[in-house]
Parts: structure tokens; C-alpha cells; sequence
């Protein structure tokens, strides 16, 4: 224990006080003499114990009222583990980069060799903690006096990796973990690159709580990087293609050559030209040459670049184009009219197209288990009842995973069970005459089936007249995904089983809209034949380093081609680290101090090496710990009423 | 002169300002009986020689004729007569009675005892009554055989006069000694503050006490017992600390009053309760006196036991 106000301990003495006043106060009895001496000893030895009893107490109270005084104002306070060392021990959290910017030129050897000399900067006793700062913050040491552990840690075993960085939530973690230490000076060192975007998701909120002094240790250097950010299949005309989107980071042109390698192999090579700070593509068309039908390929591009390596190479997959498979049934002459459009649309040149096979053609009493074998997507156009057996196989196609495509007419009743989400509830209901025609709205532009048609260059479904539809009622949830007028549901979706329904409440004819004359008839159709098919198929899914699959969860802690072992089996996977990372402007370490210090105006961080001045951090401290003073002018209070309550009591 | 002065007269600490006996006791006697005039007591009084109103049962050979005569009305006509009444003053003069109240007028127990012994013996002689005095502290100090007569009555107040404070207190052998010397019938007049000693149980003192009262009694002797305590006494007053000393023993208590004023009353106060419970079943009149009081009180008790023998 030590006292901040050590002479006030002389008012210790006080203690006497009580006991000389009782001493002074004792007057010299006077005689008189008194008959009843008998009684009156009597009464005198009965109440003299108690009565002294009260006196020795009052005394003790008194002494303890005068001593506890004479604590408080020398305000003391315990220095617990000071006891070991006068000094307080101190606490530091080193904050290392290890994200994959690091790897840039000499980065990593610089920031190395700042941590490693942070630690050894440290007086001896210091805790320290080291956390590894990337995308999710980890700590690789708690505190620690042993100064080695770490040093060996920086040292050998912490390399950078190839995840992004999240400055803010590394700031947030070890700031944390300094709040919690309470005694010593507090402090908090960032060593990284300091990249504009590491400290993107700092928070308004983010800052260093009072006593916590926080140091930026710049390690980064002035590359000048330049990245393969973007990577895509561009499927054209039975072909595979791949987009490539380079950045240029500097500020200087840069003339790149680009490579394109599929399975290892290097396939094609182009060169670009890149202007300061901007971007631009490079398309390598039929990427996968002679490689139809031989399913999913792994590919990537890369530059030439050598500022940072990680980002020079980006990865994907590439499915081999296929055909789909389409069944039309088709009720009768009549139905093949309100036919036509439709299969002039799958198949404009009457043979197959390059995504397309030539479409085949039956009734309802053909449409047979043999019939769907091998099909992708059945349309059903102005049908009538099919019979049992039909709508047996067709609800087991459905279920396997196959597509369905149903449209209305003047034949149609929609009794297809459950293949349905709805029933009829009235037939063509035509548009009042003096109304004109209903426009298709409420369109979901968010559904994969309208992905093509977002930015309205494939047409623009508001120009479609519809002069009549039927009134459908859903008999469960269903989405809707447009609608006529904004009311009655136009093109409704139902899920069953592992495949898919779009159901059309109008024709795919003239009688009742003039959609199938639209430009986008065919690209519609197109995609929902994409769409349909794709639920037999696992979409491709571009991955981050460390970010975990969806299909397994698995994380990949570096980028490359991989193989995601999923419940359907092996597939493979593209594994990428994340472009924004190449950009590796830096912050503003100012700004970014200032947003970091303490609110208070007593409490002080830098970016200066120097830290500030030891007393204030002391003094807060001391603060803290002296509040033992309050708790003892409680008990002086608490004494005081004491010594009231039993002075003034008579029995 | 009014009343307040015959309250003065009759004042303790007034009367120990007169020197002799003889004067004291005419003024106390006269003061009080001038007072009593106008008092409502007038009808206990025997030494006029008054009439009063005829009362059934009165003798008819009492009956004034000739004021019936006159005012066509029956009294009573009170024969100026010397009585057979036989009075023993009976004063305490162990060293207890010296404890006396706080103040310069205060008066000692023992002043005040004799104050009453002369005043009551005033008063029995010029009734024409017979009166002795016994002195006594653990044994009888003094003894006058009850007579009447002037000169009798001189010789007593000097005799008072005379007295001092002896030893330890035995209240007990004295009273069993008077009620074996004492031939014939009468008052006995107890003046003493009952004290116990301090070097005694207080319990077996105070039973031989009512043991000897209790043998007045047997004797056949109207007893009037004047408790005679001092205000300090009675109410504990004091502050400050003190040491209390017992004049027969010279014990000592050093205590602080206020502390101990509660328990102290209350075992007095126990004591006190005995002693009354003990006189009145013994049929003794008791009554406490406390110095700072006037004479009176005392005056009137006597009077009315007079009054109950005759």
C-alpha cells in the first residue's frame, strides 16, 4: 500500500485524541456524604460493567473515527502486482499485416522487421500481444511477458497469406483486448502497409479507449501494381469465351502480356494496353477450342506484372457448351398452329441450334417416359387434358429435376394436379374492348430468368399487349413474377421436387398477345430454357481465399483450382483472392490517427515514434487505484453515526 | 400576616437560623397554629376551648346549656382539661442523620428531626399532654420519661438541643427497649430515616425494624413514624462525579449519579414500598419527610392521630 498524501499519516496521533479528552475530562469526584451507600453500591456495580463496557467501546470508536480521517487524506491506494515491480506493468498490442499486399516488393521484410524491433523496444515485464491482421483478425499470442515467444513468432512462423485485410477489425480486437488490461501504460501498434482500403471498414465508432496510445507503423512501399480483377465465361454461339478485366494501380501506362491457360496449358496469349488508374478488357474468344462435351475446365489468366504476384493470376472455371433438349406437346393441328411461334423461336433455322437441338414434337398421348429421356425442358402450349399415364411421367420428369413450361389458349385447362401451384378460377378473360389490351407490369427484375433483361437492351417487356388471359388462383405460395396490370398473375413459378414450372397465364401465340412478335420472345425463352436446365446442375461458384463454399463449406487458404468435395460429389472449384486488395493506395495515416485517438483531451496518441509523456497515463492510473479514500470517509461517516447513536444512549 | 408567612415561619432552613429550642418550637408551634385558624383543619383542633356544633353520638353531659339558652342551639363545650395522653418523641441520631441537601439553607436530617421533635413536644405540652424523648442510634443515647409541665418541657428542648450524632445505626434494639421501658399506654413519635447499615444486610435490618414497631404496637402505643430523607435522596439529583461516603462506615462509592440514578431509585424506592406496606399493615402512620419540606406536614399528622386517641 503507499499514500499519495503520506504526511497526513501523522494524523494517526489523533488516536490519542479520544483517549486524552477522557483522561482530561475525568474530574476529581467530589465527597458527600450519603446514607443509602448500600443501595446505591448495589446499583453502581450492576451498571458500571455495562456502562464501561459503552465507554471502552465509544472509545475505540472514536480512536478509529480519528484514524480512518487521518487515511483517507493520505490517500492510499494498493499497486497491486506493483508490488513485484514499482514500476506498473505495461501492456502492448502489436497489430501485424499479413494480408496478401504484404507480399508486395519488400513489404513483409519491412513490416518484420518494425515488429520485431517493436518488440524488442519493449521494457522487460511488458505484456505483449500479437495479432494477425487479415481478413478476420487473430490473435497469435495473448499477453505475454516472454518477449522471445514472440519474437520468434514474427519471425519464422507469421507470412502473409492471401486474404484481404480489415485494418478496423484487427484496430477493433486489440483495442479490446487493452481495455480489459488495467494497469500500466497501454499501447496499440499497427504494422502494415496501411492500404487505403485495409481501413475501409473502420467504424465512426472505432476508437481507442482513454489511456490507450495507438502507433502506426508504416511498412508500405510505392509499387506500382497492376491486376487481373475480373474474370468471366462469355458463352457465345455454341462457344466459351473469357473476359478478363485488368486495373492498372499506378500512375503511368502499362503495356501487359496476357495469358489464357485452360486445364495448364497455355491456350491463348494477348497484350494490353493499360492507361493510369484505369482498367480494361481483354476477351479470349472459343476458349475451350475442340473441348465440347468435356465438361467443366479449369482455366486462368494472368499477366505480367511482378509488383505483386498474388494478383497477377485470377481463376475459373469453364463448362464445355451444351445443347438443350427441348419437348413441345402439342394438341392437334390447331395446336401446332399456336405452336409456331414458339418453335420458330427455339429453333429459328429449322435444325438445331447452337444451344438448342432441333426441338421435338408430340401429342399428349406421346408424351411417354422414353419420350422425356434425355430431355431438358417440356413446353406445354394451349394443351387440353393430358391423359393419366402422361401426366404420371411428366410429374416424375418434373420431380427428377426436369423443366416445365406452360402456357394457356383457348384449349388449355390446367389440370395438371399438383404440377401447378394454381386453378382456374375463370377462362380467357378478355380485356374490355374500350381498355384495349393489359400491359405485362410487376415484373422481378432480380430473377435470374430476367437477368438478360435488366438493362432493357434486350427489350422492354412494357411493350407487350396481352388482349386476354386467365384468371388464375394460387392455391399455395407461389412467386409471382409478373403480373397484367399489376393484378392478375402473368407468369407465375412453382418448385417440385428438384425441378421447376413457369407457368404463362396468356398464349405463346398472336390470338391472345402479341409477346411472341416481340424481339424478346426468343431471348426469353432462351433464358428459360437456361434457367429451367440449370437446376440439374450445380451453378459454378467463384470462390475467396478464405471465404467457405456454400455447396461443402471447405475454405481455401490459398487461390488455384481446387476440387470442393461436395455431398453431389467432386466438382471444380476457382478459388480467387479478392481484387480490392491490389489496390494498394494508401490511407491518409493522419486521418486515420485522428479518427483512432481518444476522445479525451488528456489522453494522447501519435504517429510519432515518441509515445506520450508517462505521467498522464500514471496519473489516471493512480486515480483509479486511490479511490480508497472514499470508501474510508464512508466508514468515517459510518463511525460518526455510530459513536452518536451510542453516546446518546441513556440505557 | 399572611399565609406565605407562616409558610416562612415554619421553613427548615428559616428555622435553623434560630438559636435555642424553646424559640424555635414556639415559633413553629404558634406560626402553625395561627395558620391553622384559617385553615380547613380547624376541627381537629382540641386546645381551644371551643364549641362545635351538637353531632349524634356526642356525650350529652358535653352539651353547653347555657349557650342553648342563649342561642336557642346544642354545642359542644371542650373541657380545658390536662390529659391522659402519654407522648414519646423517639429521634434517630446515628451518624446517617447527618447526610443533609445541597445548599446553603439545606438542613441536616438530624437538624430537621429535632426541629420537629421540639416543635411537636411545644405543641403536646401546651395541649396539656405528657412527653418524653428518646435519643438513640444503635442503642438509647438519651431518655426523658414522658411528663407535662413547663419546666419539663425546657429540660426536653435543651436536652434536644444537646444531642449529637453517635455511631452505627440498630434500629431494631432501640425500638424493642423503649416498647419494654415504656410502662404505659400512648403516642410514640418514630423521627429517623430508616437507614440501614451499610455494614449489615439491609434485608434483615429493615425486618428488624418492623419487628419493632410491631412490638410498639403489641404494647398497645399509637405509633406515627417521620421518615426523614433528604431531597438528594429521594430524587438523585446529583452531577458530575462523586464519592459518596457513608458517615457510619466511611464506605465509598465513586460512581457518576446519572448513571446510576435509575437503579439506584429503583432499589430505594423497593426498600420504601417495604417499609409502608410493613406500617400499614401494623396500622402505623407513616409519613415521609423530606428537609426541604415545611414543618407543617408533620404537624397536621400528628394532630390528626391525636385526634383518633382522645
Amino acid at each position: 500500500m503507499s499514500f499519495l498524501n503520506a504526511l497526513f499519516l501523522a494524523g494517526l496521533a489523533g488516536v490519542a485524541i479520544p483517549v486524552a479528552i477522557h483522561l482530561l475530562n475525568r474530574e476529581r469526584p467530589r465527597t458527600l456524604p450519603f446514607g443509602w451507600v448500600a443501595l446505591l453500591d448495589r446499583a453502581h456495580r450492576a451498571e458500571s460493567r455495562r456502562f464501561r463496557l459503552r465507554e471502552i467501546l465509544l472509545l475505540i470508536l472514536r480512536g478509529l473515527l480519528c484514524a480512518l480521517l487521518a487515511l483517507a487524506f493520505a490517500r492510499p491506494f494498493f499497486a497491486g502486482a506493483a508490488v513485484e515491480d514499482p514500476i506498473l506493468p505495461d501492456h502492448a498490442v502489436i497489430v501485424v499485416d499479413v494480408s496478401y499486399s504484404m507480399r508486395a516488393g519488400d513489404r513483409w521484410q519491412v513490416a518484420r522487421r518494425q515488429a520485431i524491433s517493436l518488440i524488442d523496444r519493449q521494457p522487460e515485464g511488458t505484456r505483449l500481444a500479437l495479432v494477425a491482421a487479415a481478413r478476420v483478425p487473430q490473435i497469435v499470442a495473448d499477453f505475454t511477458t516472454d518477449h522471445a515467444l514472440l519474437r520468434t513468432a514474427v519471425g519464422s512462423s507469421l507470412e502473409p497469406g492471401y486474404e484481404s485485410t480489415d485494418l478496423g477489425a484487427a484496430f477493433r480486437l486489440a483495442e479490446a483486448r487493452l481495455r480489459t488490461a488495467e494497469a500500466g501504460r497501454r499501447s496499440l501498434f499497427v504494422v502494415s502497409d496501411h492500404q487505403a482500403v485495409g481501413w475501409q471498414r473502420l467504424d465512426p465508432g472505432d476508437r481507442a479507449a482513454d489511456g490507450i496510445e495507438v502507433t502506426l507503423v508504416d511498412a508500405g512501399g510505392n509499387e506500382a501494381n497492376t491486376a487481373v480483377t475480373d474474370l468471366r465465361s462469355t458463352p457465345s454461339d455454341g462457344a466459351v469465351g473469357v473476359a478478363a478485366r485488368l486495373h492498372n494501380y499506378g500512375s503511368s501506362p502499362r503495356e501487359l502480356g496476357v495469358r489464357l491457360a485452360v486445364d495448364g496449358e497455355i491456350v491463348q496469349s494477348k497484350s494490353a494496353r493499360l492507361p493510369p488508374r484505369a482498367s480494361a478488357d481483354v476477351y479470349f474468344e472459343d476458349a475451350l477450342a475442340s473441348r465440347i462435351g468435356v465438361g467443366v475446365a479449369g482455366a486462368w489468366v494472368e499477366i505480367d506484372d511482378g509488383a505483386l504476384d498474388a494478383d497477377d493470376r485470377r481463376y475459373l472455371t469453364l463448362e464445355a457448351p451444351r445443347r438443350y433438349r427441348v419437348l413441345c406437346v402439342v394438341d392437334g393441328t390447331a395446336g401446332r398452329e399456336s405452336a409456331f411461334y414458339l418453335l420458330r423461336a427455339l429453333n429459328p433455322w429449322g435444325r438445331s441450334h447452337a444451344d438448342v437441338e432441333r426441338p421435338q414434337i408430340v401429342r399428349p398421348s406421346g408424351l411417354t417416359a422414353e419420350a422425356l429421356a434425355g430431355t431438358d425442358v417440356v413446353f406445354l402450349t394451349d394443351t387440353g387434358q393430358l391423359p393419366a399415364a402422361a401426366l404420371s411421367d411428366l410429374r416424375a420428369f418434373v420431380d427428377a429435376g426436369g423443366g416445365l413450361v406452360v402456357s394457356c389458349g383457348e384449349r388449355s385447362t390446367l389440370e395438371l394436379g399438383d404440377l401447378l401451384p394454381a386453378a382456374t378460377v375463370r377462362g380467357p378473360v378478355r380485356v374490355p374492348q374500350e381498355e384495349g389490351f393489359a400491359l405485362l407490369t410487376g415484373i422481378d427484375y432480380g430473377h435470374p430468368l430476367f437477368t438478360p433483361f435488366r438493362s432493357g437492351r434486350q427489350g422492354d417487356f412494357g411493350r407487350v399487349r396481352t388482349f386476354a388471359y386467365t384468371r388464375l388462383r394460387l392455391t399455395e405460395p407461389a412467386p409471382v413474377l409478373m403480373r397484367f396490370d399489376g393484378e392478375a398473375p402473368a407468369l407465375v413459378e412453382h418448385e417440385l421436387g428438384a425441378g421447376r414450372v413457369l407457368l404463362f397465364t396468356s398464349a405463346f401465340d398472336t390470338t391472345w398477345t402479341d409477346l411472341p412478335k416481340k424481339a424478346l420472345f426468343a431471348p426469353f425463352l432462351h433464358q428459360a430454357l437456361a434457367y429451367l436446365s440449370s437446376a440439374r446442375q450445380p451453378p459454378q461458384e467463384e470462390l475467396l481465399v478464405g471465404l467457405p463454399s456454400e455447396a461443402s463449406g471447405t475454405r481455401f487458404d490459398r487461390p488455384g483450382l481446387f476440387t470442393d468435395q461436395t455431398a453431389a460429389g467432386p466438382r471444380l472449384v476457382a478459388v480467387n483472392v479478392d481484387p480490392r486488395e491490389a489496390d494498394l493506395c494508401r490511407a491518409d495515416l493522419d486521418e486515420i490517427l485522428a479518427r483512432l485517438r481518444p476522445e479525451s483531451p488528456n489522453a494522447s496518441d501519435s504517429a510519432q515514434p515518441e509515445p506520450p509523456g508517462r505521467e498522464s497515463v500514471d496519473s489516471l492510473q493512480l486515480e483509479r487505484e486511490q479511490r480508497l479514500w472514499w470508501w474510508l470517509m464512508w466508514g468515517v461517516l459510518g463511525l460518526a453515526v455510530g459513536e452518536m447513536v451510542l453516546a446518546n444512549r441513556t440505557r | 400576616m399572611n399565609r406565605v408567612a407562616y409558610d416562612n415561619l415554619l421553613d427548615p432552613g428559616l428555622l435553623s437560623r434560630l438559636s435555642g429550642m424553646d424559640l424555635l418550637a414556639r415559633v413553629v408551634v404558634e406560626g402553625f397554629l395561627l395558620g391553622l385558624h384559617r385553615s380547613p383543619y380547624r376541627g381537629f383542633s382540641v386546645e381551644f376551648s371551643q364549641y362545635r356544633q351538637y353531632m349524634p353520638g356526642d356525650e350529652i353531659r358535653t352539651i353547653d346549656w347555657k349557650v342553648y339558652a342563649r342561642t336557642d342551639r346544642l354545642y359542644v363545650k371542650q373541657f380545658e382539661e390536662e390529659t391522659n395522653l402519654f407522648a414519646h418523641l423517639l429521634l434517630d441520631v446515628s451518624g446517617s442523620m447527618q447526610v443533609a441537601g445541597e445548599g446553603d439553607a439545606a438542613v441536616s436530617k438530624f437538624d430537621y428531626g429535632r426541629y420537629l421533635a421540639a416543635a411537636l413536644a411545644y405543641l403536646l405540652v401546651r395541649q396539656q399532654d405528657a412527653v418524653g424523648l428518646v435519643a438513640f442510634d444503635d442503642h438509647i443515647v438519651e431518655f426523658l420519661p414522658s411528663r407535662g409541665g413547663r419546666g419539663h418541657l425546657e429540660n426536653l428542648l435543651q436536652a434536644l438541643e444537646h444531642l449529637s450524632l453517635s455511631g452505627g445505626t440498630d434500629l431494631g434494639a432501640p425500638l424493642h427497649a423503649v416498647a419494654e421501658r415504656i410502662g404505659r399506654r400512648g403516642l410514640v413519635v418514630l423521627i429517623s430515616d430508616l437507614q440501614p447499615s451499610a455494614e449489615g444486610d439491609a434485608e434483615q435490618q429493615l425486618d428488624e425494624l418492623l419487628r419493632g414497631l410491631a412490638h410498639l404496637r403489641y404494647e398497645g402505643h399509637e405509633v406515627i413514624l417521620f421518615h426523614v430523607l433528604s431531597p438528594g435522596e429521594l430524587d438523585f439529583e446529583y452531577r458530575g462525579s462523586v464519592r459518596f461516603t457513608d458517615p457510619e462506615t466511611g464506605a465509598e462509592v465513586v460512581t457518576a449519579p446519572e448513571r446510576v440514578r435509575q437503579a439506584f431509585l429503583a432499589a430505594l424506592n423497593n426498600y420504601l414500598d417495604r417499609v409502608v406496606t410493613a406500617c400499614a399493615e401494623s396500622d402505623i402512620e407513616y409519613r415521609r419527610l423530606d428537609t426541604s419540606q415545611p414543618l407543617d406536614t408533620a404537624l397536621f399528622t400528628y394532630l390528626a392521630a391525636r385526634q383518633r386517641l382522645i
